[in-house]
């Protein structure tokens, strides 16, 4: 490779960290060798870079770390709460401890009595309240999911009126409008099948 | 001594002495980082403790398997520093030449030995030509010469190509070595 002046400027830092390739490198001593501006180049900045590195550190104002310390001490420790807190993580650690309840509930903590130590009734026993504690579950979650439907329902309904200022305004008749009986009805649907007993096998 | 990772670990789970270990540890390096930036003692003073409070905000964020600890911390320093510079940028402009802030190393009461006065005057030169560069030649060449960092550290701190870091550290220390050479500094 021929090497100019301008590659000396170029890759001047690869000269100067050793990091021009074997090549390159007898190539550009071979360019030094002969051209004085390259040489002196070299040799000063090569000689700015070494003094920087062995500039010591500028020593920080007394006390600086102390009171940097001092500030940080104001700040709550909240601001370390780890990301296991956060709202992603949080319904995983709910949905864990949901099921070691219901695990746990099923299993029981009595004592078993003597004939239900035989593993086919102790398979039994804890199928039968694994699946009775289930159902419970299910039967609850179904009855927010009624609770959340008449709320979003009721939510969803135009807002009513403010109060009047008049207290001769009538009370409105009962009769619910068309919407709101269909909505009824509905709603009477969702109760009977919420009623219905459950197989428990 | 414990390792930086460890400190911080430690430190996320509520250890106040971890906390104080870590910033007796590294006060000196962000220190140094943005006096050399700024070139004053002052701005360099207020600017460490905004890192660290920075720091002591987002140190869950730090994750050991990224990267040393010294190299989120400079991330940090150095884009306290940008935040600063652009802040600043406006009161500089409208500053004349002879209101430009005089780069100086702290004054020593003492008289000091000849190899540490020659040190001492060297850095306050040093500080000098380092304020006549353009703060991305002056940081690339802060980075590598006077803090020590690789160039994929300093990839990592400035977020640019490897190529990018290369070039700037390259130009900064030419026209470093010009700067110096013109204030009739030269290398022993
Ligand atoms: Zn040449």
């Amino acid at each position: 490779m021929d090497w100019n002046c301008t590659l000396t400027e170029e890759r001047l830092s690869d000269v100067l960290d050793h990091t021009l390739s074997p090549r390159d490198s007898a190539s550009f001593l071979a360019h030094a060798s002969q051209c004085k501006r390259c040489a002196r180049l070299v040799a000063q900045v090569g000689g700015i870079v070494s003094e920087l590195r062995q500039l010591p550190w500028v020593e920080e104002p007394p006390f600086l770390s102390s009171k940097i310390i001092a500030r940080t001490r104001e700040i709550p420790r909240l601001a370390w709460s780890p990301a296991i807190w956060q709202t992603r993580f949080a319904m995983g650690i709910v949905t864990v401890a949901a099921t070691f309840l219901i695990v746990f509930h099923a299993v029981g903590s009595g004592t078993p009595e003597k004939f239900q130590l035989s593993p086919a009734s102790l398979y039994r026993d804890a199928n039968r309240r694994i699946h009775l504690t289930y159902a419970r579950g299910v039967r609850f979650v179904n009855d927010l999911r009624v609770v959340y439907e008449i709320e979003s329902r009721l939510s969803s309904q135009p807002p009513a009126p403010g109060p009047r200022p008049h207290s001769d305004a009538r009370p409105k008749p009962e009769t619910a409008p068309p919407a709101d009986r269909a909505f009824r009805r509905e709603l009477a649907s969702l109760e009977t099948q919420n009623e219905t007993p459950r197989s428990i096998p | 001594m414990e390792p930086d990772a460890q400190l911080v670990r430690l430190c996320v789970r509520g250890d106040g002495p971890s906390w104080e270990e870590l910033v007796r540890r590294h006060t000196r390096r962000v220190y140094n980082l943005c006096y050399r930036f700024t070139g004053n003692a002052a701005t360099a003073e207020d600017l460490s403790q905004e890192v660290f409070i920075r720091v002591y905000r987002t140190l869950a964020s730090y994750q050991s398997t990224e990267g040393a600890f010294t190299t989120w911390l400079t991330c940090v320093t150095r884009n306290l520093l940008v935040d600063h510079y652009r802040r600043t940028r406006r009161e500089r402009l409208t500053d004349s030449i002879d209101q430009m802030p005089q780069f100086q190393d702290r004054p020593s009461q003492v008289r000091l030995p000849d190899t540490l006065a020659q040190a001492s005057e060297l850095s306050a030169q040093v500080q000098q030509a380092l304020g006549k560069l353009s703060p991305e030649l002056r940081e690339a060449v802060i980075l590598r010469d006077l803090q020590g960092l690789d160039y994929q550290e300093i990839q990592v701190v400035l977020q640019v190509p490897e190529g990018t870091v290369k070039s700037r550290i390259n130009r900064g220390r030419l026209e470093l070595a010009r700067i110096l050479e013109e204030m009739g500094v030269r290398p022993v």
